[in-house]
């Protein structure tokens, strides 16, 4: 482990990375670069690649094209066992006939180490993570959160230049999933080891990233911090893929545009919203586009220079206890609202909306954002 | 409950049908000489006599052919294990060309029947001049097609992730194949070993062509050649078969708990 952060901590870097399974071409020229020290988490859907990623960078895949460095080293040639990477997989991958402290101290036992400083690193390792009580147990016999730790105490002992998490959290039960996440993070905190965390769970990925990384068949949709790409995504896809309940996503027409502002149509009842005019320039009338707002942008309440969205009808209220989730209108025209306390709609009533107008995100027909003109200063 | 009972009785039956004749074995073997040919059969020595056991042992060297028997089967265990564990593996685990094609054509060398083989192996074995030798009762143990595709069968349940694990953990395939697979490969390996044991302690042809030194022979081609000298004598060939048959059953009672699988439990999930 390291000394109080005097270690010397390198970043990862992958370089025009090209890997084919058979017929299908995962990565082509992909590129991604993690800095010292940085938290990254990779989100995707499944099939994204964001899986082979790791195995890409752990070893256990070779790429066809390319090359992958931990800070000046060039890593992509070298056996899993000497690239400085230590893994977490989903299924913790423990040895079974090997007690807790046989199984955190089998990286060291591989390199050589004395038995008395294995010993000694093993010792520190079960301290951190709790599980001095459990030194002497076989995986069988201890839960799942014991068995992640344990899985974590054998990636932390070798002191690794970068961790690879292989959707550790998944085979968590929620509450222990939500306090595994907590000690990732002090464990980075108190680490500062560079990291690659893949998930498919988005909010996971928002709770732990210092930066995000989208996937989307096998290229980068987005990256940035979680804020960024929860209030400004890039493209429809990264939209959809973040926050829960899901964005609102409107298909709507542009019925004139300029400098000024647009003038837009929705599916829903001749509704016509108002925007603030785009910064790539107006689009011709006529053009396809889809309107997103997030859930908790909507407001029931009117006010200055806010877009007014049509009256819906209430189809559903479901609350949560401290908020609650609306759903209104049909079809093409629906959307969601998370309201913060309030009375509960009664199902079939008319509710008027709002949002702010920066709130309101709009996506070209390709799916990519167009992102507001600046406003003009006053 | 009713469905239970009678699954046990017909258990318990065909226990019994399986039990009898070993039972009537130990019985003979220890009548008086003369007394199991009489009719009706008795059931049960009217004056047990351990005079056959001795005789065996004193007049027809059996204590030889039991060595030979126990030295054969142990080195065929030791042998097998050496060579099928790390072929079912790697047929299972690692990753090279020509791997699944090389199981497919070994699968279908089984549809071959061994008895085909013996003559050309037989001739194979007088060039190197390992006839009439243990080297030649051995060789076709070394490395069975069964044995390799049973320890093959169970590598592959051997979850990918632990391989994984170990190899970013800096192992070397082999110390993976020693530290992380053989281990959780136990019950296999009792089995490959118990499988070799009593196939080489019972097997008769190919020891009976190979061997033709008296002083090699196993203890079944020894009890087939007593049987040709002394066919009148029932109680001592009965005798021969216990001291061929114990050792086998022991050894198999003893390894039974090694077949109890659940050593993977807790390696990964749960």
């Amino acid at each position: 482990m390291p000394a109080d952060g005097e270690r010397d901590v390198p970043g990862a870097t992958l370089t025009r990375i090209g890997k084919r399974f058979g017929a299908v071409q995962l990565f082509d020229g992909f590129d991604l670069s993690v800095g010292d020290g940085e938290f990254v988490v990779v989100v995707g859907p499944s099939g994204c690649g964001k899986s082979t990623l790791l195995r890409l960078v752990a070893g256990l895949e070779s790429p066809d094209e390319g090359t992958i460095h931990i800070g000046a080293r060039r890593i992509d040639r070298l056996p899993p066992g000497e690239r400085g990477v230590a893994m977490v997989f989903q299924s913790y991958a423990l040895y079974p006939q090997m007690t807790v402290a046989q199984n955190i101290g089998f990286p060291l036992r591989m390199a050589g180490r004395p038995r008395a400083a294995i010993e000694r690193a093993v010792a520190r390792a079960c301290d951190m993570l709790g599980l001095s009580d459990l030194a002497g147990r076989r995986p069988a016999q201890l839960s799942g959160g014991q068995r992640q730790r344990v899985a974590i105490g054998r990636a932390i002992v070798r002191e690794p230049d970068l961790f690879l998490f292989d959707e550790p959290l998944s085979n968590l039960d929620a509450g222990l999933r939500a306090r595994m996440r907590r000690e990732f993070a002090e464990l980075h905190a108190r680490l500062g080891t560079t990291t690659i965390y893949v998930t498919h769970d988005q909010a996971e990925a928002m709770a732990l990233a210092d930066r995000i990384v989208l996937l989307r068949d096998g290229g980068i949709e987005q990256h940035g911090t979680p804020e960024e790409l929860y209030h400004r995504p890039a493209s429809l896809f990264a939209a959809r893929f973040f926050g829960q309940p899901a964005i609102n996503a409107l298909p709507a027409r542009v019925v004139q545009a300029d400098a000024e502002g647009m003038e837009v149509a929705t599916g829903h009842e001749g509704e016509r919203l108002v925007l603030p005019p785009r910064a790539a320039g107006p689009l011709p009338a006529g053009s396809r586009v889809t309107l997103a707002v997030r859930p908790e942008a909507l407001a029931a309440a009117p006010g200055g220079g806010r877009v007014r969205f049509a009256p819906r009808a209430v189809a559903y209220a479901e609350w949560f206890g401290g908020e609650r989730h609306v759903g209104l209108g049909t079809g093409d025209g629906a959307l969601t609202w998370r309201a913060m306390g309030g009375p509960a709609p009664e199902t079939g009533a008319a509710v008027t909306l709002w949002a702010e107008a920066h709130d309101v995100l709009v996506f070209a027909p390709d799916g990519q954002a167009m992102a507001s003109a600046p406003l003009p200063r006053v | 409950m009713k469905a239970r009972l009678a699954m046990t009785a017909l258990a318990a039956l065909f226990a019994a049908i399986t039990l009898a004749p070993l039972l009537w074995m130990v019985a003979v073997s220890l009548m008086q000489p003369g007394e199991a040919g009489r009719f009706p059969p008795p059931l049960v020595p009217a004056d047990p006599t351990l005079a056959h056991y001795r005789a065996l042992f004193a007049n027809q060297g059996m204590g030889l052919f039991l060595l030979n028997s126990l030295a054969i089967s142990t080195l065929a265990t030791v042998l097998a294990l050496i060579f099928t564990l790390p072929a079912g593996y790697a047929f299972a685990r690692l990753r090279y060309p020509g791997r699944d094609t090389t199981v497919r054509v070994l699968l279908a060398l089984l549809l071959v029947p061994g008895q085909i083989g013996m003559l050309p192996l037989f001739l194979e074995l007088k060039a190197l001049g390992l006839v009439n030798s243990y080297a030649g009762v051995l060789v076709p143990w070394l490395a069975g097609i069964v044995g390799i595709f049973l320890v093959r069968q169970y590598a592959l349940a051997i979850p990918l992730d632990l391989v994984e694990a170990a190899r970013i953990d800096g192992a070397s395939e082999w110390r993976i194949f020693r530290h992380v697979a053989l281990p959780v490969m136990r019950p296999a390996i009792a089995t490959l070993a118990l499988f070799v044991f009593l196939g080489s302690w019972n097997d008769f042809l190919w020891p009976l062509i190979v061997l033709s030194d008296h002083d090699l022979y196993t203890l079944p081609v020894a009890l087939a050649a007593l049987g040709r000298e002394r066919s009148q004598d029932i109680e001592l060939m009965m005798a021969g078969s216990v001291v061929t048959t114990v050792p086998v059953l022991v050894l198999f009672l003893a390894l039974q708990r090694q077949f109890v699988g659940g050593l993977l439990a807790g390696s990964v999930k749960g």
